[in-house]
């Protein structure tokens, strides 16, 4: 989950901090940290708005019933002779949505450069999934000879790159610095988009790095923002979140367009108010509530919506940086959270009357658990991801398993027997008080007729100083008598030997030709490999053929 | 010692007591260790040697054979000497040695080269003695030294130093001291002690209540190793249980799933960050793609995704990749199970659901952290269902779970609106934890399927609850089986 840090200055101007720490988790916030001067948020990626500090405090605010409703966000126009962005046809190719605005009479303190450099790390992790979608260039915009060509250029083009001391090809800068070699990778081809102002200096390279004429510092008066993407609804969301941010510190937006070969294509921000209508209804049958029109209102101005009552609905007008809001059940929640959660009282009147069941099998192996039990066996439970190495170890180097892309951890295969596992516990307990008895019901994965085919077994490992197939024999044999199956199985030789089995000490249950399960000493040799130091049995059944078995009984 | 033993008829050892007495050794130390207690009777430990034959002594002694020959053919070379008589070099010279230290054979004029018998009643004696003890030593298998004979005592010391020859074994033996007293105690105490009643006892009826060993109350006993459920398969009984006592009906579904199913389906747009391999493990080829399910559903999911569909909704705003769908993984939630639940009930009026099950994230395996771990889920869909109802489940739920508390949070889901987020207070650490996580199925989910009912859900992962009641500072702890922690932990009702 994302994070922002706040100063405690900032929020004390508004909110003190005993009721702001105390009442941000009413609006879903947690707090991760708190330093000295400041507290670190966690926040969910639904409301990127509470990336920038602002938007937790606008929120907070209305909660607290400080402010309500909406936030009026305005911007000038901006001529498109003094301002435009001009897009070449070729760039279009590359990355091809490009918007930008200007932001003046704004006091860039430290702090502020810092929550504005958060804010835009967190749009670039989170809308714009890792700058895929959409990158933000920030730029002071007195540096800038307007107006800016948007341009397609080869691996040759140089400038000097942020944080660089010398002008660098595109190249050097994709091979050489770390944002190149990290975000070098997301343009295709050897060709790319920059932004040049019109004497020609280079602004960006989106969305790998900046360039140092334009950099942002305390002296900056005046910003100019631009937003590259491949998804023009993601540009445009991420233009109005960084628009009512800085216009909440103070800062006043002008409007620039995209003008692209066909003409303006686009004008940024937007700060489209847009409207919903929600029926009172609708959200008293969601929320299992009886509230009326002026309740709803309230809570969704303390939600810093407006809402107005009209024909049984509630009209929400919503602003441009919620762009959360898909559907009406978006304000339905709101509605909720506007109140209070804790407004909702639980209660399970509601709740139809109707029988509760099991499936078949968990009833058939909570009674094979109980007839192990009482021989004194101790249930285990192993994790079905196994690495591929002791699967190999235990059962064979040509074993056919499903393995998984890039795991982090060596278990990077799917159990295709619960033997494997059970050794591997049987190691873990070579200091354990023998004998050890114990079996594991739990599902495998095995590759039949070149498919996946999940399968719950019953493994069973006995072990002590001395142990031997008759013991395995014991267990298996009494479960089958008390089951009524004994009768239906035979015992032979496997059909396939894997590393584990002892020959001699083998024996492979039957039901008619299809193997139902096999009894088998462990082969020291594995024993050894394994670190195991007392003998063992094991033991494996199909549980599915077991319950097969006892049905056609019947 | 022995002598004096033999005068004193009130020394005697433990096992001739015990034979005397008709009980077993066993027995007999018990009850010596009670009267022993109270100071009512004495115990000596005594030390005993015993000799026993090595290898060699079943064999020739060499220096009994080099007499033998040199009392039989006189005088002669040395050289000639060891070639009549077979022993190994290393014998030989030792028996020459013992033989010449004795001063029972000797070096004739300086010659080293003859030798012949310089003593022979010296030479006759050891070849007496040794015979004899040799004798005595291998019949009886095993001499208590104290009971060799005085002549002998100087050859057996010799011999003990000698390799392979003879070995010395210690043995510690107890004696009972008796008393008219102590003996009186004990025959009364053998009568008295019954430890166990037998079933000889019970059918010839010789029981006798008044003779039952008393047992203290507070006796150290051994521990008994029993065959005991795994706390998972506990807590996973737990609750189904309370999910039967709500009326829901359990299902099950595959390991290995589409995403189609696991992210599609639950409106999870196609490049949401949770989909990305870092956080998903995806199955490797030949098993990288699968068609999925339900292909009558697969566009109305698509047109969702990308616009909302029929639903009301804004949808995504992207392209659907219908091969992005069909990527094969291992699923991330049980969520997962109902949602294939909830499609193939689609017409039903009403639905309660649960199913639990194993559910798998790409971490790296630390304390807090597995690649694999166990999930449950619930979905009820009802017309009459809303928030309060969601909350009312959860707070029976988690109440019957041992939680004191409850309050809910507001937080996001992808695939609910609303979402809430369970703290409850748990009383085993004293502090309110985040617990799972609820909301209503988003109109995007069910309208599509045709329902429009309000479909409750809510999941949590059992391996929390497992670490908090048992105290558990490494989640693995869990999967680890140390059969110590599976048979001593403690039983929680």
């Amino acid at each position: 989950m994302p994070t922002t840090k706040i100063y405690l200055e900032d929020i004390e101007e508004i909110i003190p901090i005993n009721e702001f720490l105390e009442k941000a988790p009413y609006i879903g916030v947690e707090v991760e940290e708190t330093g000295e001067d400041y507290i670190r948020l966690e926040y969910t990626p639904n409301r990127p708005d509470y990336g920038f500090y602002t938007g937790i405090l606008k929120s907070l605010e209305g909660l607290l019933e400080k402010k309500t409703g909406l936030v009026k966000y305005t911007a000038s126009e901006a001529g498109e002779n003094q301002y435009g962005i001009h897009v070449e046809e070729e760039a279009i190719n590359i990355r091809p949505v490009i918007m930008g605005f200007l932001v003046e009479d704004l006091s860039l303190t430290d702090r502020v450069i810092e929550y504005l450099i958060n804010f835009q790390e967190d749009l670039h992790n989170g809308l714009g999934r890792n700058r895929r979608k959409a990158s933000i260039g920030i730029h002071d915009a007195d540096k800038i000879k307007f107006p800016i060509h948007y341009r397609a250029v080869d691996a040759e083009y140089s400038f000097i790159p942020l944080d660089g001391d010398r002008e660098m090809s595109i190249k050097e800068i994709i091979t050489k610095t770390e944002k190149g070699q990290k975000y070098g990778g997301l343009v295709v081809g050897q060709i790319y988009t920059v932004l040049e102002d019109s004497t020609g200096n280079t602004l960006s390279l989106p969305p790998i790095i900046n360039s140092r004429l334009t950099q942002v510092t305390e002296n900056t008066k005046r910003l100019f923002i631009d937003i590259t993407g491949t998804d023009e609804g993601v540009v445009r969301d991420i233009a109005n979140l960084l628009a009512t941010a800085l216009q909440d510190i103070g800062g006043k937006v002008t409007k620039i367009p995209s003008i692209y070969p066909e003409g303006v294509r686009y004008v940024a921000p937007t700060l489209t108010y847009t409207e919903i209508d929600v029926s009172i209804e609708y959200i008293n049958y969601i929320l299992g509530l009886e509230i009326g029109q002026e309740e709803i209102i309230r809570s969704l101005e303390r939600m810093r919506y407006r809402a107005e009552h009209r024909n049984g609905s509630i009209k929400v007008t919503i602003p441009p940086y919620r762009i959360d809001i898909l559907h009406p059940i978006d304000i339905v929640e709101d509605v909720a959270i506007g109140m209070g959660l804790w407004r909702l009282a639980p209660s399970i009147e509601n709740m139809y009357f109707s029988m509760g069941s099991l499936m078949e099998e968990t009833v058939f192996k909570e009674k094979l658990s109980e007839i192990l039990v009482g021989m004194g066996l101790l249930e285990v439970v192993n994790l079905t991801l196994i690495s591929d190495e002791t699967q190999r170890t235990v059962l064979g180097e040509d074993i056919e398993s499903v393995r998984v892309e890039k795991s982090k951890t060596p278990r990077d295969t799917l159990r295709t027997s619960l033997i494997p596992g059970l050794l591997e516990t049987l190691r873990l307990n070579n200091t354990s008080e023998h004998p050890i008895k114990m079996f594991e019901i739990g599902t495998v994965v095995r590759i039949e007729n070149g498919r996946p085919v999940e399968r719950d077994m019953l493994g069973i490992v006995l072990s002590d100083y001395s142990i031997n197939y008759g013991d395995g024999k014991a267990v298996i044999d009494t479960l089958l008598e008390l089951l009524g199956v004994r009768g239906k199985v035979r015992y032979g030789e496997p059909k396939r030997y894997y590393r584990y089995m002892l020959r001699g000490r083998t024996g492979t249950l039957f039901a008619k030709d299809d193997e139902v399960g096999i009894i088998s000493e462990v082969h020291p040799e594995i024993l050894t490999k394994m670190g195991i130091e007392f003998p063992a049995v094991v033991v494996e059944l199909d549980i599915h053929s077991l319950i097969k078995l006892y049905q056609d009984k019947k | 010692m022995d002598e004096e033993k033999k005068r004193d008829v009130r020394t005697i050892a433990l096992p001739d007591l015990a034979k005397q007495l008709g009980i077993n050794i066993d027995r007999l130390r018990g009850i010596l260790e009670e009267l022993k207690r109270d100071g009512s009777i004495k115990i000596i430990v005594e030390k005993e040697e015993y000799i026993t034959p090595d290898t060699k002594l079943q064999g020739k002694l060499p220096e009994l054979e080099i007499y033998k020959t040199l009392k039989e053919k006189g005088e002669m070379k040395l050289q000639e000497l060891r070639g009549s008589i077979d022993l190994d070099e290393e014998d030989f010279n030792a028996g020459i040695a013992i033989l010449v230290r004795e001063g029972i054979i000797g070096f004739k004029d300086g010659d080293e080269r003859r030798v012949g018998i310089k003593d022979p009643a010296r030479g006759e004696d050891l070849y007496r003695r040794s015979m004899e003890l040799r004798d005595l030593i291998i019949s009886r298998g095993s001499v208590k030294l104290d009971n060799i004979p005085p002549e002998y005592r100087g050859l057996i010391t010799k011999w003990l130093r000698r390799p392979n020859l003879v070995k010395r074994r210690t043995t510690r033996k107890e004696y009972v001291v008796l008393t008219e007293e102590s003996e009186k105690l004990l025959r009364s105490a053998k009568e008295k002690l019954i430890g166990s009643i037998t079933r000889d006892m019970i059918i010839s009826g010789t029981w006798d209540i008044e003779r039952i060993k008393v047992i203290p109350p507070d006796q150290d006993t051994y521990r008994i190793h029993l065959g005991r459920r795994h706390p998972l398969s506990e807590t996973i009984k737990e609750v189904r249980e309370i999910f039967l006592q709500m009326g829901f009906e359990e299902i099950k579904g595959p390991i290995i799933e589409t995403a189609f199913v696991n992210f599609d389906m639950l409106f999870q747009p196609q490049d949401h960050p949770a989909r990305d391999m870092h956080d998903t493990l995806y199955i490797s080829k030949p098993f990288d793609k699968m068609d999925p399910p339900y292909r009558e559903f697969i566009e109305q999911v698509a047109a969702t995704h990308q616009h909302g569909g029929d639903t009301g909704s804004k949808g995504w705003r992207y392209r659907w990749s219908l091969d992005e769908a069909k990527r094969t993984l291992l699923r991330t939630h049980t969520t997962a199970v109902t949602i294939r639940g909830l499609y193939e009930n689609r017409h039903r009026e009403e639905l309660k659901l649960f199913s639990i099950g194993r559910v798998y994230r790409n971490e790296t395996i630390d304390y807090k952290h597995l690649s694999d771990f166990t999930q449950v889920d619930g979905i009820l869909m009802h017309r009459d269902a809303n928030l309060r109802l969601l909350m009312g489940i959860l707070e029976t739920f988690f109440k019957k779970m041992g939680a004191k508390k409850i309050r809910f949070w507001p937080t996001y889901f992808p695939f609910t609106e609303p979402s809430i987020q369970p703290t409850v207070f748990m009383e085993e650490i004293g502090e309110w934890i985040e617990l799972g996580g609820a909301g209503i199925f988003r109109p995007e989910i069910t309208l599509p399927m045709g329902i429009d009912k309000p479909v409750l859900a809510w999941g949590l992962g059992l391996e929390r609850i497992i670490m908090i009641r048992y105290k558990l500072s490494d989640i693995r702890e869990i999967y680890f089986n140390r059969a110590d922690w599976l048979r001593n932990r403690k039983v929680l009702i």
